[in-house]
């Protein structure tokens, strides 16, 4: 496989890092980070004070019953979601500190989400739906194409680039997720229940994949989840209940899956 | 993102719902259609007038009229040959007929008839202010003192020739009486075809002096004196100088005001038929509000994965603006070709329609009127369609889709990304 240079343009971030030249051994890091929901009367308590530190290149796996926060906490580490108490820092840099377009930016070229339910534009081809984070981030579009190409050959789909995601088996529209989570060249990879949603033997595949761009791309993978298998490929597994951790464990570590 | 990136998005969103798409398009269609077939017909409407009054009035020729005064009340009641001489004066003025006119009927010899009118004049007047429209059929101007002399216009079948008597009947007033009085003229030349020439047409018309008309009459008042000018493009300045030497107190005409004050009904008419077909883009503008509201609903999770993937607000917001332009432009071009063709179709039809009653109304065979415009025959409308109107009307297409295509824009642009993400 011909590894494509990722296209770079400019990172309206970068000037921020440089600025905050901030030196973290961790690529996550967040303290004390709420997240309240009102819920008419009702105040839901969905995260409530996570201490979470990453490590650069790590897998790590967060584990709990559906209603544990463990979604919300994925969204507040991406910038999709604001904390309404502590703070999340995303490779050193403060979220609170940013607006809505840098937020954006952040989503666009420092993280990369993997949904349980794909989350692909239905009117675009696989190859559109990885050109389309390229596109918000200005790639030029012969650059853009030749990216996407490239992420979904690595991802194995490279003979169903043309193809729409109702065209598509699960595990396909997966992975073409997953590519267009790399599009951008994010080092963090946030995955919500990436296995929910396929059958044993797709979802076994599917977290090798993840397992596999980990060992050999230095990715930092956040996956939240129940599927115990997991649990195997993990560096570390957090179990979450109630919106705050519970326990915290070594991962089995393995590079594949049965 | 790009211009053409977002556009190319929209284009692919607009194709996924193709009925709906073209409803709404359709909408924008009909407005459109509607204004530029309105802006096209009247345009051509317009443009037939002007060149109809322009081959009917002479641009260099001024007429004065008594009437006038402050706020049309006094004003002189009659004018008279010395007035001539005022307006001689002005400068600009290269020469002047007066001259009086009435509806009569003349017969000839053998009895034929013909419904005319009789003009009083000078010849030599005539001669300066029409004599390069002016050619003799047969014969000449009725010599220098001759009293019992005419001339004859223009006429399809001549009723006399040179030399022939013809005869016409006149109501003269003597005292508190009217009386009908048979007068008798030799024929001493028959003019060639002159075409329109503004307030007074030479064709059909028959000449007599001034004096045997005035004699006639037992009137000293004249009731119209034209003045040739030099240079038409000062004939206002000259109307005014003019009415200064008369102290406001006449009536003076200038041929393009002629066309500025019938155009300016005209205008006022597109202007009230434009409003009203305007109303058929507002309801095409509220559809699309309706439609962008409903279409961000449907989209909320689409909306939510875009800006998962890094999509700013504003890329929301000018991904649903590019499809209200992109509606606005195809909605737009469409209405413009179709409103041709409906404003085409419609100047095939209307002179059809019209032929029996609009065209003759425009024809004053007697006395006054503008000269009478060509035959009715020959009406057709072709409308006018400036390349000015082009573009207003595609700008009025998208400026309708954009301004009703915000708020639904604005909404989708600030939808919170989770909420979005979770809508089923």
């Amino acid at each position: 496989m011909t590894e494509q240079k990722p296209v770079q343009t400019t990172d309206p971030l970068k000037a921020l890092y440089d600025y905050q030249s901030h030196t973290s051994d961790y690529i996550i890091e967040t303290t004390n980070l709420c997240k309240t929901y009102e819920m008419g009367p009702v105040q839901v308590h969905a995260v409530q004070g996570v201490n979470l530190q990453v490590r650069r290149g790590e897998f790590l796996v967060i584990l709990g019953v559906s209603g544990s926060g463990k979604s919300t906490l994925l969204h507040l580490l991406g910038a999709l979601d604001q904390p309404t108490q502590g703070k999340v820092y995303v490779e050193g840099l403060d979220l609170s500190t940013l607006d809505h377009n840098k937020l954006a930016d952040v989503r666009l070229r420092r993280v990369g989400f993997v949904f349980q339910f794909f989350n692909l534009m239905p009117q675009l081809t696989a190859q559109g739906n990885v050109e389309l984070p390229l596109k918000f981030a200005e790639v030029p579009t012969a650059s853009a194409r030749g990216r996407a190409r490239e992420l979904l050959t690595r991802v194995g789909l490279g003979e169903r680039r043309e193809h729409i995601p109702s065209e598509l088996s699960g595990g396909e529209q997966q992975r073409v997720a997953i590519a267009r989570s790399l599009a951008n060249n994010p080092r963090i990879i946030l995955a919500d229940e990436p296995t929910g949603n396929l059958d044993t033997k797709t979802g076994a595949e599917i977290i090798h994949l993840l397992r596999e761009l980990n060992q050999t791309q230095g990715l930092t993978f956040v996956v939240v989840g129940h599927d115990q298998r997991l649990t195997t490929v993990a560096d570390r597994v957090i179990e979450m209940q109630d919106g705050a951790f519970v326990s915290e464990r070594k991962g089995g570590g393995e590079v594949t899956v049965q | 993102m790009k211009f053409r990136n977002i556009l190319g998005l929209s284009w692919a969103n607009m194709r996924r719902r193709k009925t709906r798409t073209a409803l709404t398009t359709l909408g924008i269609v009909v407005g459109i259609m509607a204004v530029v077939s309105i802006a096209a017909l009247s345009g051509g409407f317009e443009a037939q007038i002007t060149d109809q009054l322009m081959q009917g009035l002479d641009m260099d020729i001024l007429t004065v009229m008594p009437g006038g005064g402050i706020l049309g009340g006094g004003g002189l009641t009659s004018l008279n040959l010395n007035d001539t001489a005022l307006i001689q004066n002005v400068t600009g003025v290269e020469a002047t007929l007066p001259y009086s006119q009435t509806g009569t009927s003349v017969y000839n010899e053998t009895g034929g008839t013909l419904d005319t009118r009789l003009v009083g004049l000078n010849f030599t007047d005539l001669e300066a202010v029409y004599g390069h429209k002016l050619q003799f059929a047969e014969g000449e101007y009725p010599g220098i003192g001759v009293n019992d002399s005419c001339m004859i216009g223009y006429l399809d079948d001549p009723i006399a020739d040179v030399g022939d008597n013809i005869t016409t009947e006149i109501l003269v007033r003597v005292g508190m009486s009217f009386s009908f009085v048979n007068v008798s003229f030799i024929v001493s030349g028959v003019l060639d075809e002159a075409g329109q020439s503004g307030m007074l047409p030479l064709d059909r018309s028959v000449f007599v002096p001034l004096d045997t008309y005035q004699d006639l009459f037992n009137s000293e008042n004249i009731d119209m004196i034209l003045a040739k000018i030099d240079d038409p493009t000062q004939a206002d300045a000259i109307a005014d100088e003019i009415r200064d030497a008369f102290e406001d107190q006449v009536l003076v005409i200038v041929p393009s005001s002629i066309i500025d004050t019938v155009m300016s009904v005209f205008d006022i008419m597109e202007i009230f038929l434009l409003a009203i077909a305007s109303i058929a883009l507002l309801v095409a503008g509220i559809s699309i509000l309706n439609i962008m509201l409903v279409s961000v609903m449907e989209r909320t999770r689409e909306i939510g994965i875009m800006k998962a993937v890094g999509a700013k607000d504003r890329t929301i917001l000018s991904q649903f603006l590019s499809e209200a332009v992109l509606l606005g432009v195809i909605g737009g071009a469409i209405g413009i070709i179709t409103g041709w063709g409906l404003a085409y179709g419609m100047g095939l039809m209307l002179p059809l329609l019209f032929s029996g009653n609009f065209a003759s109304g425009f024809t004053g065979s007697d006395g006054g009127g503008f000269g009478g415009f060509s035959g009715s025959s020959s009406f057709t409308l072709t409308p006018v369609l400036p390349i000015e109107t082009i573009f207003i009307a595609i700008g009025f297409a998208i400026l309708i889709s954009v301004i009703f295509a915000l708020y639904p824009a604005r909404k989708a642009a600030k939808l919170d990304p989770v909420k979005a993400l979770r809508y089923e």
